[in-house]
């Protein structure tokens, strides 16, 4: 029988085991190869606990492309490399999958990667968002290209692995197959679902303690935000049906005594027929113990939400949804592409309250087409919707993101028609965080940022909660001093060109 | 001016408990607790608001008598007990949790079992200090970062790092 190691990367949230990775180990298994995982990022924690050091400060260099490690932490981080090179080696796999969860893995990646070619003849298979995800430093990335035409690698895979992956087992060639173009998997209830049983649960604790999966029930968006470049790796919406969905939970609890669930959906209610079909389930369905589950949630026109759609999320098992309110503008929003009111916030919100479920609103300041007055009616949202926050129902706002400009977004073909200008690099690229809207020429980037400042000031005066308030911040600050060295560049402001992600 | 609201539950061992409740030393009611009472009243506008509840009224062997009734097997038959059951302000449920977070002597989880006077101290804006009151109690600023589920009121942290980029804009809008 054919022996596949799976393994994921560092950075991984260790709350839950790795759905990428579950899901590959099906994959893989249903290929009928004998599977074994290994989490890299629980065995370097375990690694770094039996040296008494702590992971949240090699967590910290992870998660921020400007750090780096000091000699010591390296010294830490390539004894751990050696040390997994060392023990996966011995094993003699055949295949060795390694999922990168996104452009933050590149980093431990290269180096493991680089050590178990000389440790293992294997043949090495890299895939996941952070494969070809965009990172600070390149404006489109060839980390995989790199490492292949390195001969590092033995395969890259692009799109979804449910079927490259078992391509390259056969053919070796294929689409997604060392090359972007991928293929799109229209049934998405044909696919297998994620195995667990290649993890132990008690390596991960969720905030509530509790044992929690990742659940997908679609890929895509059904919305086309401008802001977001979600289209460009999967250009269209699909999504499973409700039954096969709630089947998944239903057996995730059954068979892993697993109670908290969280959807990595762009939005949980994308198609509401499947939605509805999920939560009908979900509610008929006789736990001995309750469920909860959270996930990404749009609002919508209150006219096509009836009031009992409220009570069948809170009897499904909903606990808290995420929602991207991102300004208090309807104009604004409207701008965005999202479809909502201030009205339509409003009546969700009562029927939240009403029914004991909490939301947690997404923010951000200065959209393009922002106006002063835009900003007064983000500000005014704090007093206004304050006694959500009071009952519960608002778990907290979350104001994270810099409006950049990504390539591949509706806004980057915007950003073209109406002659955005952009602040230029010292490579040449433009940046595409420092735009300059010529009809909106007043919101440079210390205006987004005084707005951005003002309203989380607002937002502590009414007393609501901020969920990543600091790493806010801390972005927020450094991407000022980059504005500052970038603008005292002699060049001037350039149409695009190419873009610098560095959001 | 702030509305409270308050509903109570009783028990009865040789009479129903009492009950006073003052908002800033004044009294706002006076009576027996009869199984239940629902009390809505509208609180003289103040920065600063102390609500004391006294009760209950129980004779704890004063003339030889005690207002709870055991049987021969040791079990209570009959106690004179209160319990709070909701407290509101504006409107906004304080919950369960917040009130069995009050203490005083002979009072645990909301209920009393002798006499004791529970206060209940806020201030204005009262949104401000219902959400600081229910919310705020997990505040740790040594949460790690990126698993912050504690630090959503760290705002010392955050107002002196606003106060900083201030000083940044404003140090480079000088020096243009």
């Amino acid at each position: 029988m054919i022996k596949t190691l799976v393994c994921n990367i560092p950075p991984l949230d260790t709350s839950r085991p790795p759905v990428a990775g579950a899901i590959l180990c099906a994959v893989c298994h249903s290929q009928g190869h004998e599977v074994t995982a290994r989490d890299l990022q629980w065995q370097f924690n375990e690694f770094l606990a039996q040296r008494n050091l702590m992971s949240q400060q090699f967590d910290a260099v992870f998660y921020d492309t400007a750090l780096r490690f000091t000699a010591d932490q390296q010294a830490v981080v390539d004894e751990f490399i050696d040390q997994q090179a060392g023990i996966i080696a011995v094993d003699n796999y055949q295949y060795i999958v390694i999922s990168l969860f996104s452009y933050l893995a590149q980093r431990f990646a290269g180096s493991f990667i680089q050590r178990l070619r000389e440790f293992s003849s294997a043949q090495i298979i890299i895939g996941g968002p952070g494969v070809t995800a965009i990172s600070f430093a390149t404006a489109e990335n060839q980390f995989a290209e790199s490492l292949l035409s390195q001969n590092l690698i033995d395969c890259f895979i692009t799109g979804e692995a449910e079927y490259s992956l078992p391509q390259y087992f056969v053919a070796g060639t294929g689409a997604g197959i060392n090359n972007r173009n991928f293929r799109q998997i229209d049934d998405l209830d044909s696919l297998v679902s994620p195995n667990y049983s290649y993890y132990n649960f008690d390596h991960y604790r969720s905030p509530t303690g509790r044992r929690e999966v990742v659940i997908v029930g679609s890929r895509g968006c059904v919305r086309s935000c401008t802001f977001c470049d979600v289209a460009k790796t999967s250009p269209r919406y699909r999504y499973r049906s409700g039954a096969s969905i709630a089947q998944e939970i239903i057996a995730n609890y059954e068979q892993h005594g697993v109670r908290e669930f969280y959807f990595a959906d762009s939005l949980v209610n994308g198609s509401l027929r499947a939605f509805n079909d999920m939560c009908e389930t979900l509610a008929a369905y006789q736990f001995d113990e309750p469920i909860a589950w959270r996930g990404q949630y749009i609002i919508r026109n209150q006219k096509t939400v009836p009031q009992r759609h409220f009570e069948l999320l809170a009897r499904s098992g909903c606990r808290e949804l995420f929602v991207g309110i991102e300004t208090g503008s309807d104009r604004v929003r409207w701008d965005i592409g999202k479809k909502f009111t201030n009205d339509d916030i409003e009546y969700h919100l009562q029927g939240f309250e009403q029914h004991g479920i909490s939301c947690l609103f997404l923010f951000f300041t200065g959209y393009v087409t922002e106006t002063p007055e835009d900003h007064q009616h983000t500000l005014e949202m704090f007093p206004r919707w304050q006694r959500y926050v009071a009952t519960g129902t608002i778990s907290a706002i979350e104001t994270l993101n810099i409006l950049s400009i990504l390539p591949g977004a509706p806004l980057e073909q915007q950003a073209r028609e109406q002659g955005f200008h952009f602040e230029t690099n010292r490579d040449g690229t433009a940046n595409s965080l420092f735009w300059h809207n010529p009809r909106n020429a007043a919101l440079d980037f210390p205006e987004r940022l005084r707005r951005h400042l003002e309203m989380m000031e607002t937002a502590m005066q009414y007393h609501w909660p901020i969920w990543n308030g600091e790493l806010s911040l801390e972005i927020f600050q450094r991407a000022l001093t980059e504005y500052h060295s970038v603008a005292a560049n002699s060049r001037p402001p350039q149409k695009i060109i190419a873009l610098k992600n560095l959001a | 001016m702030t509305v409270l609201l308050l509903e109570f539950t009783s028990t009865w061992c040789n009479s129903w408990p009492s009950l006073e409740i003052l908002h800033n030393q004044r009294q706002i009611f006076s009576g027996m607790v009869k199984e239940q009472l629902r009390l809505e009243v509208a609180l003289s506008p103040s920065a600063h608001n102390v609500v004391e509840l006294r009760g209950i009224g129980k004779q704890q062997g004063a003339n030889n008598v005690w207002d709870t009734r055991i049987n021969a097997a040791g079990q209570i038959i009959e106690d004179k007990t209160l319990a709070i059951q909701r407290v509101e302000l504006n409107g906004i449920d304080m919950g369960t949790k917040w009130i069995h977070s009050l203490s005083a002597p002979d009072f645990s989880y909301g209920v009393w079992y002798g006499n004791s006077t529970v206060s209940i101290e806020f201030t204005e804006p009262v949104m401000n200090w219902i959400i600081a009151a229910k919310f705020a109690d997990d505040v740790n600023a040594d949460t790690v970062k990126y698993n912050s589920y504690n630090s959503k009121f760290n705002y010392d942290v955050l107002k002196k790092r606003i106060q900083h980029i201030r000083q940044q804009i404003n140090d480079q809008d000088s020096s243009l």
